[in-house]
């Protein structure tokens, strides 16, 4: 575990991986390892990283994934002010304290869902998984119908290979490296590393860290701890309002911390700090961000619907592992419900530990080359994928979806809608053919849950669009004469 | 000239994009034609799927050939953070309901994924993905073990001073061959 700390809050220091991308870059090196410790370890990584992402954020104004951006906003102003120490401070605790809080309220929950999805027959299963992909589709980029399309290519590469329910093998034209199907580590790796890199490498110069105005007090890193404790209120109600986000498939912890941030000042009594070195605007956003992992395990572990892109590359990694999310945890592996949610709390834990005796020291790492950091990154991870099987074609797979990753991000398509329909396809049509078997379609429609299941989907999909059209009509309405 | 035709010209295309929108086209007809082959039952998910998803290929395609008008929101997302210089400028938020923060958000997860556009950026992207093309043919008529080496330090020679490309490219050897030779067994 202490590994997969330091290497998360290296990458989360390090612009341009992400968590969720070094996860994805470090699932074959999890192969040999057992289920078990290769959940803490890929856990480890990507939970970490967004407590490294807060040095950069704080120190260098550069976000180390979009969710510590909001933190930016007045860390990097207390930076200038030479309050640098005390706004890591304040990120760290505050996300120790959100990371506490989303586990707790994960656990809360846990028993009442437990019961409700050992409830749930096939339709209820298609249509969970359908709706996920929708909610997904819908909420990560403002172009929704990017979105949908993305997420149906998705389903239609996770289509090759043997088909679930009659064993054949489909779409593999002949050759027989595809009747596994498309692997999902070469594709994973191949998503996230592609776009990554190159816009890693297009740049041959390190982020300046600013210089803190001279003759300022420098402040101390447990001026942050006594800040967060002064502000408790301000962790809470950040820690609900990611907590809330992240239960909700698509939205993202992004999201998150910017309304966390946003809702702290709308309530503040000093709100024109904010924007200027306000460090409850730090709390907020990174509380959130925490607070949010715990909420996204939720729809992950309990219905199998990965809750952003960081649970949707866990999902990959686990199926690899043999443990698939979702109502099987429960029946089966139980033991690996509870280490994923110790995974995911105590790499948090020991990295604001790590921190805290560092400092704003790991902030050196910034100074890395992304020109030096690309090539390296793109190596290790060719490496790792051949590992899997030995098979160059694997590596060739990865080097197609590395341009197909770096096309979708460039022209906007959701390489996250993409992921998660390739790691729900099989899952997906299997449930429709049983659902169909078992009473036909109008199955889908006359089990209860099943149908407000599909209410939500139809409603995220033309919800908008409605709601839309209905400001136009009584804008329309109210103009006239 | 009348408006119409001044709207069309001052209209924005992508090759780009319509290259990528016939690209998942080609892709998800060959699956739904390859459908009609097999049995029914195993058709009838691709199907389901792959066939509103060509039509919506389609809907995009047309309206990449069309093209759009650039727009305001356009400008201001890439004004949330510019790749080349890594600044950062965030709208002010301190007035901020929660459609303006949501959007916000959504301007920094996109503007994260603007790629730099300039000559320099450009040209530094093509070195690395032909480089990449080129490591996975070396080792493939090779071994990964002579491409990763000299892969390194030819990219590195390219771009950083010689005795930093050789430190690097021996220190990533090194620790490729103890990660995956070593300890995890794999031979290449």
């Amino acid at each position: 575990m202490l590994l997969a700390v330091v290497i998360g809050l290296i990458v989360g220091v390090l612009p341009g991986i992400g968590g969720a991308g070094a996860t994805a870059l470090l699932i074959p090196v999890s192969f040999p390892m057992p289920p078990d410790l290769a959940i803490s370890f890929l856990m480890g990584v990507g939970v970490s990283s967004g407590i490294g992402g807060q040095v950069t954020s704080i120190l260098v104004n550069i976000p180390g994934d979009p969710p510590n951006a909001a933190t930016t906003i007045d860390g990097y102003a207390m930076t200038r002010k030479g309050k640098a120490a005390e706004a890591l401070g304040a990120a760290t605790f505050g996300s120790v304290f959100g990371a506490i809080f989303g586990t707790l309220g994960l656990l809360a929950i846990l028993p009442f869902a437990r019961d409700l999805v050992l409830s749930f027959s096939y339709a209820e299963f298609f249509m969970i998984m359908l709706t996920g992909l929708v909610l997904i589709a819908g909420l990560t980029r403002r172009n929704v119908f990017k979105g949908l399309v993305s997420a149906g290519v998705g389903l239609m590469v996770a289509f090759i290979g043997l088909d679930p329910v009659n064993g054949q093998p489909r779409f593999t034209f002949g050759q027989l490296y595809l009747w596994d199907g498309i692997d999902l580590v070469p594709a994973l790796v191949g998503l996230f590393a592609g776009a990554e890199m190159l816009a890693l490498f297009s740049t041959n110069t390190s982020p300046v860290m600013v210089k803190a105005v001279e003759g300022v007090r420098q402040s101390r890193f447990v001026d942050g701890l006594v800040s967060v404790v002064r502000g408790w209120k301000v962790v809470l109600s950040s820690s609900v309002v990611g907590f809330i986000i992240g239960v909700i498939p698509g939205i993202g912890s992004t999201v998150g911390s910017f309304v966390a941030y946003g809702q702290t000042r709308r309530f503040s009594r000093h709100k024109d700090d904010y924007g200027s070195g306000a460090v409850d605007g730090v709390i907020a956003s990174e509380t959130a961000n925490d607070a949010d992992k715990g909420g996204a395990l939720l729809p992950t572990v309990v219905f199998g619907i990965p809750g952003g892109t960081l649970m949707a590359v866990l999902a990959a990694g686990l199926i690899i592992h043999g443990v698939q999310m979702g109502p099987t945890l429960f029946r089966q592996d139980q033991h690996i419900l509870y280490v994923l949610i110790v995974a995911s709390l105590l790499p948090r834990l020991v990295a604001a530990g790590i921190l805290t005796i560092l400092g704003t020291r790991v902030a050196a790492l910034v100074r890395i080359r992304g020109d030096i950091l690309a090539p390296i990154v793109i190596v290790v991870s060719m490496m790792g994928v051949y590992a899997i099987n030995r098979e160059i074609r694997d590596v060739l797979i990865a080097l197609v979806f590395s341009y197909v990753g770096y096309a979708m991000e460039r022209h906007g398509f959701s390489r996250v809608a993409l992921i998660i329909a390739l790691v729900l396809g099989a899952n997906m049509e299997l449930t429709f053919h049983q659902t169909l078997d078992a009473g036909g379609l109008q199955t889908f429609f006359t089990r209860p849950i099943a149908l407000v299941l599909f209410v939500v989907a139809a409603l995220t999909l033309f919800g908008p669009l409605v709601l839309k059209l209905w400001r136009q009509v009584a804008a329309r309405g109210a103009a006239a004469p | 000239m009348n408006e119409a035709r001044v709207k069309a010209t001052t209209r924005t295309r992508s090759v780009g994009a319509i290259v990528f929108d016939l690209f998942l086209i080609a892709f998800v007809l060959v699956i739904v034609v390859a459908a009609l082959d097999v049995s029914a039952r195993a058709a009838l998910f691709p199907l389901v799927v792959g066939i509103p998803t060509l039509i919506g290929l389609g809907i995009l395609l047309l309206r990449d050939i069309i093209g759009k008008p650039p727009t305001l929101e356009a400008e201001a997302k890439q004004a949330v953070y510019d790749p080349e210089t890594g600044e950062h400028h965030l709208p002010d938020l301190s007035h901020a309901d929660l459609r303006e923060l949501y959007d916000a958000a959504q301007d920094e997860i996109e503007a994260e994924e603007v790629l730099p556009d300039t000559p320099e950026a450009r040209r530094r992207q093509l070195l690395l993905a032909g480089w990449t093309v080129s490591i996975i043919v070396v080792g493939a008529l090779t071994s990964f073990l002579v491409a990763v080496p000299l892969g390194l330090l030819v990219i590195l020679l390219l771009t950083q001073r010689w005795y930093v490309a050789l430190v690097t490219s021996l220190g990533v050897t090194l620790f490729v061959y103890v990660l995956f030779g070593v300890i995890l067994g794999i031979r290449f």
